[in-house]
């Protein structure tokens, strides 16, 4: 330890009061402060308070005295102001309070729904399923390979290319171009699936159905490429194809958006070394965007395993099929394209065996969504007082940052 | 004897095989030109100057400081040396720097090179905050340098960690990253990434500024024994680091607000601080304006 390090003043202790602590409000934080001896104006309106909703987020509050790691309302400021100033903070509090409370509840009975009524498919036998299944786990499972499967590879495809999107339109792009980019990629994002459904399946498909053969004759000695190519060009490839277009306008937002705020401090180090624009890229914007870029890719997974439109109109599938080739004409199927084109023909059990698939579905996101919740937590860098990566200035764009070895 | 301006071609060969840290100086000669020259330089930000006229020599294995108040341009030459104020969009330059009787901003020169050369310290301690202690240390010098073994690389991060007076602070947990140290800590760091990259200059822009008094005093020990080695340029607010740490001293004010910054007065500083030349400088250090 040098000298340097003991003098260091120490940090201001980290401020222990929850999130839901800090609006300075009425309700059971008054009831504390009555509690320590102190009266404020608002003790009458905690009694009034009478939404069970409200009671469980301020379940935290509550246990305040007990818990001291979860801190107290600071006993000392400013009361708050009577009046007018007062009833708008109560109704402000209790609007987002039950639009909270609403999205909590829709989730909830999403996923109750989906338990009771998928229930009674997990016992079906042969004669009660679709597509003439024999018992619910060997229809589901083809299934369940055939969502991740397609999802897996569009996802393979579209990170690496929005990545590069992204950091273009960051890094490359001058500056005055960049909106437009960006303006475009954004609008790609919001195209309804069913146009690249129309696209894939009228465009596309037997645009690759030309490359196969082709793809086909050079990498067959690989499993995956082996096999007799489709003529119709309607295999899983081309459908995690469409998938990838569809999800890379997502990453690549997502990943333009971090890498936008990568701290100057970093490039200008990155540049002042004698950095070439890709080496900055790798020094400074690729490590600080790391996490968003996975964040983005998530994101992009989640929307491409719940895909339905776009995959059931230009995969060609065949029931119970599990194979790792993808240019051949026999392909697994989706979950989700399954549940649509199935669902009008279906009746009794087969309807509550859609369901069970459905929540499948709902699982299978549930996953991904934590894992880039994982993956996306905040930086936990350190920044030291005077230390730190510094300001941002709103610069190096198109500029000459040197042409490169 | 005559003296044959270096190009870069000249010097890269040269220092390629250098295992460890050496500034690149071409050999020493009496009549050498200056490892920095500015004649009549400019530099403006979207058309307006922020630092006009510059014409200076700096000379080798000297520590040479900019002072002048706030917004009279040092930050904006200093950057110009190394070709980082034109990274930022609309920023322009005129007049000629030479580093070693190169032209700078010559047709043909990569700016990328010239940064190889210049090594750049910032205000605020910017290490690579994803990258260990030892990577950061080797940033730049990987940036040159095709491959590195292991002892090479080894030997150089020692060396240049060693010349920024952090070796022993650190060497234990090399493979922690450098956003873990202290904020004068990761500025020695900055220096230690600087001198492993061997410019034949190091730039250095308030680098104590952020800091406190016990990470200052470190910084300026160091800038003594920098001093044995390399030609180093500093910007600093500080009179009293200033007069302690400098050879010679550049002081640069601007006429008016809004006027571009000016090169008032150089010399030693000795001279520039017991008997100014001119009446701005005398009221500039002693704390009457700025
Ligand atoms: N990025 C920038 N864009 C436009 N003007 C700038 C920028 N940076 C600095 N300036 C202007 O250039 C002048 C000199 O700034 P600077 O070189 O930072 O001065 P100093 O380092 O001496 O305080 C100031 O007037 C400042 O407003
Ligand atoms: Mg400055």
């Amino acid at each position: 330890m040098t000298a340097e390090d003991r003098r260091r003043p120490p940090a201001p202790p980290a401020d222990p009061r929850p999130i839901s602590a800090l609006g300075r409000g009425d309700g059971p934080e008054g009831e504390h402060g009555a509690e320590a001896g102190q009266s404020r104006p608002d003790q009458g309106l905690s009694s009034e308070r009478t939404l069970g909703l409200e009671q469980v987020l301020s379940l935290e509050q509550a246990l305040g005295p007990e818990l001291p790691s979860l801190g107290r309302w600071p006993q000392t400021g400013p009361s708050p102001a009577p009046g007018a100033g007062r009833w708008a903070e109560t109704t402000a509090r209790r609007l987002v309070t039950g639009a909270g409370g609403l999205i909590v509840a829709v989730l909830a009975s999403v996923a109750l729904f989906l338990l009771a009524q998928g229930w009674p498919a997990l016992g079906a036998g042969a004669g009660q399923l679709p597509a003439g299944a024999t018992d619910f786990w060997s229809l589901a499972w083809p299934l369940a390979f055939g969502s991740i499967w397609a999802s897996a590879l569009a996802l393979l495809l579209a990170a690496p290319l929005a990545t590069a999107i992204a950091l273009f339109t960051v890094h490359y792009l001058p500056r005055r171009w960049r909106p437009l980019l960006s303006t475009a990629i954004d609008l790609l994002a919001a195209v309804p699936s069913v146009i690249y459904g129309l696209w894939g399946l009228m465009v596309f498909a037997p645009l690759v159905a030309h490359l196969y053969p082709w793809l086909n004759a050079q990498l067959g000695w690989l499993p995956f490429f082996a096999g007799r190519p489709s003529a119709t060009g309607r295999t899983i490839l081309t459908a995690a194809l469409v998938l990838a277009v569809m999800i890379v306008p997502i990453i690549a937002a997502v990943a333009r958006e971090v890498m936008a705020q990568t701290p100057v401090g970093s490039i200008e180090a990155a540049v002042a070394l004698g950095a070439t624009r890709w080496e900055t890229a790798r020094l400074a914007v690729l490590p600080w965007s790391r996490s968003g870029i996975v964040a983005g890719s998530m994101l992009g997974l989640g929307r491409a395993l719940g895909e339905t439109m776009a995959v059931a109109m230009v995969l060609s599938p065949t029931p119970f099929w599990v194979s790792l080739r993808l240019l051949e004409s026999t392909n697994p199927n989706t979950v989700s394209a399954f549940i649509a084109q199935t669902f009008p023909e279906a009746h009794g059990l087969q309807v509550n065996s859609l369901i069970a698939l459905g929540l499948i579905l709902f699982a299978l996101t549930f996953v991904v969504n934590a894992l880039a919740r994982r993956v996306a937590r905040p930086r936990t860098v350190r920044e030291r007082p005077g230390g730190g990566l510094g300001r941002r200035r709103p610069a190096l764009a198109g500029a000459s940052l040197g042409s490169g070895r | 004897m005559t003296q044959q301006p270096l190009t870069l071609e000249q010097l890269e060969p040269l220092e390629l095989q250098a295992p460890v840290v050496a500034p690149r100086r071409p050999s020493p000669a009496p009549t050498a030109t200056p490892p920095l020259r500015m004649t009549d330089f400019s530099a403006s930000y979207a058309g307006r100057p922020a630092v006009a006229g510059v014409t200076l020599d700096i000379p080798a294995q000297s520590v040479t400081a900019f002072i002048g108040p706030s917004g009279c341009g040092k930050s904006t030459l200093l950057r110009s040396i190394n070709r980082l104020h034109e990274t930022i969009p609309q920023a322009t330059t005129a007049g000629r720097i030479e580093l070693h009787g190169e032209d700078v901003y010559g047709p043909g020169v990569d700016p990328v090179v010239v940064r190889q050369r210049v090594g750049m310290v910032f205000q605020r301690a910017n290490p690579f905050p994803a990258m260990s202690i030892r990577d950061n240390v080797l940033a730049g010098a990987k940036l040159r340098r095709q491959r590195l073994s292991k002892t090479a690389a080894a030997e150089l991060a020692e060396s240049a960690l060693r010349a920024a007076n952090l070796w022993d602070e650190v060497k234990d947990r090399l493979r922690q990253p450098g956003a873990g140290l202290s904020g004068g800590q990761q500025q020695r760091l900055c220096i230690a990434r600087a001198i492993a990259a061997q410019p034949e200059i190091i730039l250095m822009d308030e680098p104590c500024s952020a800091l406190d008094p016990i990470s200052t005093l470190a910084i300026e020990e160091l800038m003594a024994t920098l001093r044995r080695d390399y030609t180093v340029v500093i910007v600093t607010h500080n009179m009293q680091q200033a007069a302690r740490i400098s050879d010679q001293t550049a002081f640069f004010s601007a006429s008016a607000l809004r006027q571009p910054g000016r090169l008032i007065e150089y010399d030693d500083t000795t001279t520039v601080f017991s008997h100014p030349g001119e009446q701005a400088t005398a009221d500039y250090i002693a704390g009457r304006f700025g």
